[in-house]
């Protein structure tokens, strides 16, 4: 019977292609973006194996080329910025003059570069648009080998010169025959290529087969990518086909870009306390408490200030690190001098919110304050700290020659002296030392305790100076005791 | 109140005497060798640092009220010599903190900034467990006296956690001292309390922990500790010394 359904497992194997055997299957198996290498632009990270990226409003208008509005600025009309398309698919459909990098068509001759085209707008001629590969063949779907900043702007941009394009990278050894193809769009089918432009997905390399698959740059438009505004929050992914015609199978696979253009609300500061040289600050956040991931700035100065301040980065504004929690310790403040104080949250996507008016800070001023051990010595206490430890081992042992007094010398001289606590250590026992030791050079009783009280540090420092013999001996002692309690035990056992 | 203590003592040697007759059953049996002792008990401890001579107020009671120390402490002992109970040789170790606020100079009123007293007590003990009453008569309480000398190492911090520090300076030669709050001070200190010996209500347990482990015998104590930590006397020294209950468990083996 078993070798009915070894026969029966051998047929099933053998009757399927052999993945294996790449030189002899043509085309190739895309299962995820780790089965084709991406590199994407380095606006985005080099992070190459990711299949997600995050896209908060700052980015966008970044890699939009746009000139982020102030921070209280309110940004809820698209057009207010000059806009000719608000979405991928008008920019897709003004291709003939404006959509560099999209191609309308689904075929390799029709397939464009963003040199190949004018700027939307036309505001940005193209920097090499003459001498630039714009041929369609299969070779050349690929961008030339200029920089992205040498680029023309491409989709909505305002600065003259500077490409608003991404540029993604794919190569493979694995692939031999076949058709390739990219789509950009916030929904693209995974069953069959995209032949023609909707609202939610453009073809931007039509399929095609190639004579060389490494290093094909694929060049797309960040108004594609990210829309043409930075303030409705959309995902929009790059989708990557494979067509292995061998087999007549299509495979898909796509890369994320998430983008979150929704400004965090601000956090109200419910106490701001002033302490010596600190200030204690809370805060609640009640109305981003549906955002996960939320931290938290403190700023302060001595000057009120709002966020356009902290962007322009005002002297004497100072910040504290990013805080996951809704209270911080302001330090290193001066007592009596009063503090503007602010928080800021920062959602997972670094969107921060913004103090807008001064009356979104709150003021304190911290104090001299009087901690356990001050108080006790206002109130006249006697106790002078420090530590006391080697002249009491002199007095201990009536000797400062004595081998333990030696020990302990040399523990000081060799391992405290040779690090900035232990230094410390020193010098206060210096300073406090004498004093303890008076104490067991008048009382001959105390010697002896003294001299067992020390002894743990005598072993220590020798235990230092000598690692290997330490624990040799160490390690025998155990074993004894260990032996000793085992056959006790055993013997017991036998009884 | 010693009357009270008295009925006390009677009401647990009437409930254990019961139980005793059971364990009588295993003692027949021979126990592994015993000659450690590890203990970990807790309490509250306050340090009678408002009690030195020469203090304006009591600084103590003002930044931490009434609030003691959570004590928590560990003993080891070395079984010496047994004969009409045992006699041992330990080591303690502790650990303990109180946090208050401090106060403001110039108002005297209460601050935000947490002030903190920490205390790592050390000591080296002598011991003796009067244990006849278990060993031979089968009454599982030990009574027990201790009598060590303390080192207690210590320290407190500021409002951003920094160790203290205090200034001061001399009106007549004009110098500043500077005082750091962290120091160790000396004592001494007397314990004595009875331990109730928990094999007496799990014999069987009791001789499988020791086959297993070695544990002859494990203890639920009560522990009246009298600590004189001042430096054996100094006038410059905290006085950290006081009188508190500790309760714990003790392993023997």
């Amino acid at each position: 019977m078993h070798r009915f359904f070894i026969s029966l497992v051998l047929v099933i194997v053998c009757a399927q292609p052999s993945l294996a055997d790449d030189a002899e299957i043509p085309g190739f198996l895309i299962t995820s973006i780790s089965g084709i290498n991406v590199t994407l632009d380095s606006r985005f990270g080099t992070d190459l194996g990711a299949t997600e990226h995050q896209i908060n409003q700052n980015d966008c208008y970044n890699y939009l080329q746009l000139t982020a509005p102030a921070p209280c600025e309110v940004t809820t009309d698209p057009e207010t910025d000059g806009d000719t398309s608000t979405d991928t698919n008008t920019s897709v459909e003004t291709d003939e003059d404006a959509d560099a990098g999209s191609i309308p068509d689904t075929t390799p001759e029709d397939t464009t570069t963003p040199e190949d085209t004018a700027t939307p707008d036309e505001t940005v001629e193209p920097a090499d648009s003459e001498s630039s590969d714009t041929t369609n063949s299969d070779e050349d779907v690929t961008t030339d080998d200029d920089a992205p900043g040498e680029k023309p702007a491409a989709g909505k941009a305002d600065t003259a010169g500077v490409p608003s394009y991404i540029r993604i990278t794919l190569s493979t050894s694995a692939f031999a025959e076949g058709e390739f193809g990219v789509a950009v769009g916030s929904s693209c089918s995974t069953s069959e290529f995209p032949t023609t432009d909707s609202t939610t997905c453009v073809p931007v390399l039509g399929m095609a087969s190639k004579d060389d698959y490494t290093d094909i740059e694929v060049d797309i438009l960040m108004s594609d990518l990210l829309g043409t505004d930075c303030i409705v929050s959309s995902t929009r992914y790059v989708y990557f086909y494979v067509n292995d015609t061998a087999y007549d199978q299509l495979y898909t696979t796509q890369v994320a870009f998430e983008g979150d253009y929704s400004v965090p609300a601000s956090p109200v500061i419910t106490n701001a306390t002033g302490g010596e040289k600190n200030i204690q600050v809370d805060w609640s956040d009640s109305e981003n408490s549906n955002e996960a991931d939320m931290t938290y700035r403190v700023y302060y100065s001595e000057e009120e200030f709002t966020s356009d301040d902290i962007e322009a980065a005002q002297d004497g504004i100072q910040s504290s690190s990013s805080v996951n929690t809704t209270s911080y310790q302001i330090t290193g403040v001066s007592n009596n001098v009063t503090y503007q104080i602010g928080v800021i949250a920062v959602d997972s996507f670094g969107n921060r919110s913004a103090i807008c008016d001064v009356s979104e800070l709150v003021s304190a001023t911290p104090v001299e304050v009087n901690d356990f051990f001050e108080h006790y010595k206002a109130s006249g206490g006697q106790e002078e700290g420090g530590l006391t430890g080697c002249f009491v081992a002199t007095a201990a042992w009536n000797s400062p020659s004595a081998g333990a007094v030696l020990e302990l010398q040399t523990m000081r001289d060799q391992w405290l002296l040779n690090n900035e606590g232990g230094k410390a250590m020193v010098a206060l026992y210096y300073s406090q030392g004498p004093e303890a030791a008076e104490v067991v050079a008048n009382q001959q009783w105390l010697r002896p305790i003294a001299q067992l009280a020390l002894m743990p540090s005598v072993v220590v420092s020798w235990g230092l100076r000598h690692p290997g013999l330490f624990f040799l001996v160490m390690g025998v002692l155990l074993m004894m005791i260990a032996r000793r309690q085992f056959s006790r035990l055993a013997k017991r056992g036998q009884r | 109140m010693i009357r009270n203590s008295f009925a006390i003592v009677v009401a647990l040697i009437v409930l254990v005497f019961p139980l005793s007759a059971s364990a009588q059953l295993f003692t027949a049996e021979r126990e592994s060798p015993r000659s450690h002792m590890f203990e970990i008990k807790f309490g509250m401890y306050t340090p009678n640092i408002d009690s030195e001579s020469g203090l304006d107020g009591k600084p103590y009671k003002t930044i931490f009220g009434d609030d003691g120390m959570f004590l928590t402490k560990f003993e080891y002992d070395y079984q010496l010599w047994k004969g009409f109970g045992s006699i041992a040789l330990g080591v303690e170790f502790g650990f303990g903190e109180v946090s208050g606020n401090g106060l403001e100079v110039d108002t005297n009123e209460e601050s935000s900034d947490t002030t903190v007293f920490t205390m790592i007590p050390m000591s080296l003990v002598f011991v003796y467990h009067f244990d006849i009453m278990a060993t031979r008569w089968d009454i599982p309480i030990v009574p027990f006296f201790k009598a060590g000398i303390d080192y207690n190492i210590w320290w407190i911090t500021d409002g951003v956690g920094d160790d203290s520090t205090y200034e001061e300076t001399d009106p007549e030669t004009n110098k500043t001292s500077k005082f750091e709050g962290l120091g160790d001070t000396w004592g001494w200190h007397v314990a004595g309390g009875v331990k109730l010996l928990l094999d007496t209500f799990a014999p069987r347990m009791a001789r499988t922990f020791d086959s297993d482990s070695g544990v002859n015998n494990s203890y639920l104590f009560a522990e009246v500790v009298h600590a004189v930590i001042d430096d054996f006397g100094s006038d410059k020294s905290f006085k950290l010394g006081d009188t508190t209950v500790l309760f714990g468990i003790a392993f023997e083996f």
